[in-house]
Order: structure tokens, then sequence, then C-alpha cells
């Protein structure tokens, strides 16, 4: 404990300098600006930023890109409570009980359960990412390739159950971004392969155009089709108004406290851990809710949970991307992505090879999160007057950032012809109704998932049957499986299940 | 849900397409795994999941929302994001030209017109200030190479 106090403290002392101190403010005040925009989530701003941030060293990009992280889930909040119009997935669960608090007049309280809510989750995440994340390390020292290609396959397989939407249609996009991540040149032996000749698919391709297209890009096509006559405006909100009562106070204790275990131990699995989290702890309050029909009408426990556990589970996900150099939502390949770009390669060997990099950006955290709950708190009407800019000024200035930011990560305008090919695709797809995250996952899974098969391979002489030689792959690879095969099996049963009490009922 | 049906029939194609691409390169044997292995056991692995899908959306075809309640994109409904997209491609192919200001400048212009902006005043001024602010912000601050013009000797 001693030793985590001591490696805390140096990580504050190496935050505060000028240069972190303004990437936190940046980073945390650019995430709240753009989990308040309708549409364009953090993932596509930490995409177009990404470029921007590579210019500052490795220390200060990542910590606003953290911001951003952390920011975005606070700014997704406002507009849904305000106006039922989740910025992000993570945020779409708040909507249902914030609105209602909202129309009774009680936004204030609403915004303020979910801003402290936040506050004091993401810091229990915080404390548990400082506690497990060196233990956790340690242990995946053992993980050699099969143990990752164990993950990596698991993972992906695990996303396609836990993800919104259909599974098989969320396993389709999962594969074409398996696809896409292997035009370029094999990882192993470093020959070109499916680059058809051109000469700017033998780097491969790169998954932050392809990202920026998908959600950026095609956002920007839907507008232009859509319109924004729908789009409401903002109101303002009194000061008074931000304050809980003390009853209000009272009945959002034990929610943030169960949202930020909740949130943290689902972070730390595969898949969207900051969606999935705020349903479980939804559900969960509103089984041990002695008010369980206020739920759907304005409790604040609906919000006041939920938003604790996406903040608490944005945490958790830091676990295995900072301790194992694994992404298990789009969001932290995006962060892995920044990283590796910066020279960082996140993994076992991560904390002990660059514990001034690991606590400085812990700490940065920390403080971010505060600055957080100070733009959120006070600022919040001020936040979200950015919703009076019209959406067609907004949009544009979107269009000439997603231009701007895919130009910018190689000075290619080919990488812009791609974003702007993904672009289309991601219109497609919505229209389709296929979902982009997985695919994105899929790119940045793929080629790990590749490696580690390979090199597996040889290790093993080609014995496929020594994957479950080996404690840790063969537990993975088997929980994976069993959940791949199981979840299709339960929704089937589920769904037959539900025929025949409609066939009796009919009779 | 023809579209359902459609999308999947779409998928099947590009994974026989993707297949048949990556079988062209050396599998090599499973001690000693080639550039075409796991391409090849990819593609395999999602031409079967896209047939999969194909036939799960036959069978519900009928069930879900129907086509006909969807509103159809027609090439009218889908002028303005032509109209979107032909500006952002004329933007790539001139913007080395002309430079980075004046070429975005004109894109918000027009990404403004097209969603039914008509005040010339408010229009330019917001275009060339936002495109100033980006100009600054990733030139200047960033260093982040942008065009500036061949035309003004950029």
């Amino acid at each position: 404990m001693g030793e985590l106090y001591g490696n805390l403290a140096k990580g504050f002392a190496g935050v505060v300098t000028p240069a972190h101190l303004m990437a936190v403010f940046a980073g945390s005040f650019m995430g709240t600006v753009v989990g308040v925009l309708p549409g364009l989530g953090p993932s596509a701003t930490i995409a177009i930023l990404l470029p921007m941030t590579l210019t500052m060293g490795p220390t200060t990009g990542l910590i606003m890109l953290a911001g951003i992280f952390f920011g975005a889930q606070y700014g997704g909040s406002t507009t849904s409570i305000l106006f039922r119009m989740p910025g992000e997935a993570s945020s779409v669960i708040t909507s249902i009980d914030g609105h209602e608090m909202a129309k009774k007049g009680r936004a204030g309280a609403a915004l303020t359960a979910s801003a402290i809510g936040s506050f004091l989750a993401a810091n229990m995440g915080f404390i548990g990412l400082a506690l497990f994340a060196v233990p956790l390390a340690r242990y995946a020292l053992r993980f050699g390739p099969p143990e990752y290609f164990a993950l990596s396959f698991g993972g992906l397989l695990i996303l396609a159950n836990v993800s919104g939407g259909s599974r098989l249609r969320n396993l389709a996009m999962v594969g074409v971004g398996v696809m896409l991540g292997t035009v370029g040149t094999d990882p192993i032996a470093g020959a070109l392969r499916l680059d058809f000749g051109v000469s700017f698919l033998a780097k491969g391709i790169d998954y932050t155009a392809v990202l920026i297209g998908l959600f950026g890009m095609a956002e920007i096509i839907a507008w232009a089709i859509a319109g924004d006559g729908g789009v409401p405006r903002m109101t303002a909100i009194r000061v008074r108004d931000l304050y809980p009562t003390r009853e209000e106070w009272r009945r959002m204790v034990a929610p943030i406290f169960r949202g930020g275990v909740v949130g943290f131990l689902v972070g730390l699995l595969p898949g969207p851990g900051a969606i999935t989290s705020t349903y479980v702890s939804y559900a969960m309050e509103r089984g041990v809710s002695k008010r369980r029909d206020e739920f759907g009408r304005g409790a604040i426990e609906g919000v006041a949970g939920p938003e604790s556990a996406n903040n608490a589970a944005a945490v958790g996900q830091m676990v295995p991307l900072l301790a194992l150099g694994l992404p298990f939502s789009g969001l932290t390949a995006m962060l892995l992505g920044a990283m590796m770009m910066q020279g960082i390669t996140p993994g076992p060997l991560f904390i002990a090879q660059r514990p001034d990099v690991f606590w400085v950006l812990v700490a940065s955290f920390f403080l971010g999160n505060l600055v957080l709950l100070v733009f959120n708190l006070p600022l919040v009407g001020l936040m979200a007057m950015v919703l009076r800019v019209p959406m067609t000024i907004l949009m544009a200035i979107i269009a000439l950032l997603c231009i701007l930011g895919t130009f910018s990560l190689n000075s290619d305008f080919v990488d812009v012809w791609m974003m702007l090919v993904f672009g289309v695709i991601g219109f497609v797809m919505q229209q389709f109704h296929y979902e982009p995250p997985p695919l994105i996952l899929g790119m940045v899974f793929g080629p790990i998932m590749e490696r580690a098969l390979v090199q597996s391979l040889l290790q093993f002489q080609g014995d496929l049957l020594a994957f479950w030689a080996r404690p840790i792959s063969a537990v993975i690879l088997s929980a994976a499986i069993a959940v791949a095969v199981a979840a299709p099996l339960w929704a089937w049963r589920s769904r037959r299940a539900g025929r025949n009490v409609a066939g009796v009922v009919q009779g | 849900m023809r579209g359902s049906v459609l999308s999947s029939i779409l998928l099947v194609c590009i994974g026989v397409f993707y297949l048949v691409c990556a079988s062209r390169y050396d599998f090599g044997r499973l001690p000693d795994p080639k550039a075409g292995f796991f391409p090849t056991i990819a593609g395999i692995a999602f031409v079967l999941l896209s047939v999969s899908l194909l036939l799960v959306s036959v069978r519900s075809r009928g069930r879900g929302v129907p086509d006909a309640e969807r509103e159809a994109l027609t090439l009218r409904r889908l002028f303005p994001a032509i109209l979107v997209l032909g500006g952002v491609v004329i933007h790539i192919l001139v913007v080395e030209t002309v430079g980075f200001l004046l070429a975005s400048t004109a894109l918000m212009m027009f990404l403004m017109w097209v969603r039914g902006a008509r005040n010339w005043v408010v229009t330019t001024v917001m275009s060339a200030a936002t495109s100033g602010v980006l100009y600054w912000l990733f030139w200047v601050v960033m260093r982040v190479p942008i065009p500036r013009g061949a035309l003004w000797g950029g």
C-alpha cells in the first residue's frame, strides 16, 4: 500500500506541469462539448483529434485523449436528460428517468445526480485501477501468444453477444473488420497480400480513417438527407435548479456506490462495458428499489446508478488496456491506437517499463475527473448552449474536421479518399441497421488475433489441441465458445416459449 | 425485410470475393502458416456467417417493419447527400491548388447552402472564421502541413 501511495504521489507530481494541466483541461472540456453534441461520439472525436495529439509527446497527448474519453461520458448525459437525446449509447438508459425528471422540473437534480455519480464512481474505478492494474499486469506476464489468441478470439465472440442489435449482424461486421485488417502486409513474414497492386494498400488500411468515415462522414451524409428540423432548442437552466433536495441526495448514495462497483467489474470484460453496465445497473436498481413503480417516471436512482456505472466502466476498461494491451471496446481501441502511434505499447511490461507514463496517467484521470465535475455542475447551462448553434453550422464544421483530421494522419489525401468511401459505406450500413463499432473492433483485434494464432501454431508445431493444454487459454476459449453457443440457444428457447404462450392465449 | 436479404446477399458476395483473393496466397501448413493462412480461414468463416445471415433474413421475411412503411431513399431524397459528397470530392481535388483556407471556406458555405442557409453574410463570415481557426489550430499550433495552395506559392 505504501508503494501505491508513493507511485500515486509521483504521478501527481508528474501531472502538475503546465503542459499536462493544459492537456487535462483541454481534453476534459472538448470531451464534454463532444458529449453534448448529438451524433458525434467520443470515438469519432478521438479519431479526429488523434493526429493533433501526436505532436504533443506521449504523456501529454494521452492525458488529453483520456480527458476526451471521460469527458464524453459526462457530456452525453446532459442532452439525454434535457432533450431525451442521448449523445452516446451509454446515455440511453439515463434518458428514461432523467428526462422524466426534467419534465417535472427536476432537470438540475438529475444533472447533479449524473455529475456527482459519475465523479464518485469514476474515482472508485481509479482506486480499482491503481490497486489491481499492477497485480493484473504481473499475472498477465504469464500470457503468451496462445492466451492472447484466446483473449482476442473470445473477446470478439462475446462482444457479438453483448452488443446491441442482432448477434449475427454484429458478428458479420466483426468479420468485415477482421478481413479489412488483413489487407497490406502479413504480420509475421512481412509478405504483401490483398493489396491489388495498389501502393497505398500495401501499408494496410488505417482504421482511424475508417472510423472517421463510418462515424463522422456517415453522420453528415445522414444529416444532409434528414435535415435538422427535428433538433430541439435549448432552454435556460437556473442555477438554483442544479441542486437536489435532501431526500434526493439520500436516495442517490447507494445507487452511486452499486453503480460504481458493477460498472468497474463490467468494464473489465470484453464488450461495450460502458453501455452494458448502464443496463445492468438500471436492472439492479429497479430490482432492489422500494419505489419500483417510480422507475420510468422519474426515479433519481435510475439516473444516479447507470451514470455512475458507465463512468466506472470507462475506468474499468482501462485495466485490460493498460495491463494487457487489449482494447475491449471501440473507444479503448482508439486509445490503444493513440498509444502505439506515440511509441507506447501497453501490455504486461508497460507498467514495469514506463511507470512514469502509467502513474502520471492515473493521476491525470483523478485530476481530469475533478475538472469534469467543475465543468458539469456550474457550467452545465453554458455547455448545453452549443446546441443553440444551428445544426447546419455544426455539421459543416464537423465535415471540415473530418477532412482535416483524416488528412493530418499521414498528410496524405489518400486517407481522406478512404475516409470518404467509408463514410458512404457507413451510411449504407446505417440504412441496413449494421453497427459500425464491431467492424472497428474486428479491425483492431484481427491483426492481434492473427499474429497470436500464427505464433502459437509455430510454437505448438500445428497442434490445435495445445490451446486446451494451457489453463488460461483453455478456460477463456471454453467460456467464449460456451457463451457463443448458449446465447443463440437461449434466444431460440425464449422465442419458442413466447410462441407457445401466444398460442395458448390465442387458443 | 427485402433490405435485410439484399444486404445479406451483398455480404455473401463480399465474402466470396475476399475468399477468392485470399486463396491466391500461400496457405502453408498448420505447423508453418504462410501469408494466405489467416485470410483464407477468415474468408471461409465470413462466407459461412453471411450465408447463415442470409438464411435467417429469408426465413424472417414478412416479420418486423415492412419496407413499404419506411420512407424510401429515392434519388430526390438522396440529392442533398450527393451534393455534400460532391462538395467534399471537389474540395479534396482543388485544395492543393487553391489552398486550405479558400477551399474550406467555400466548402463550408456550400454545405450550409445545401441545407438551406441563404444568409450570405452569415455563412461567409462563419465559414471564413471557422476555416481560419482550424487553419491556425492545425498549421500554426500543431504544425500539420496543411496545403496552402500552389496558386499562392504554398
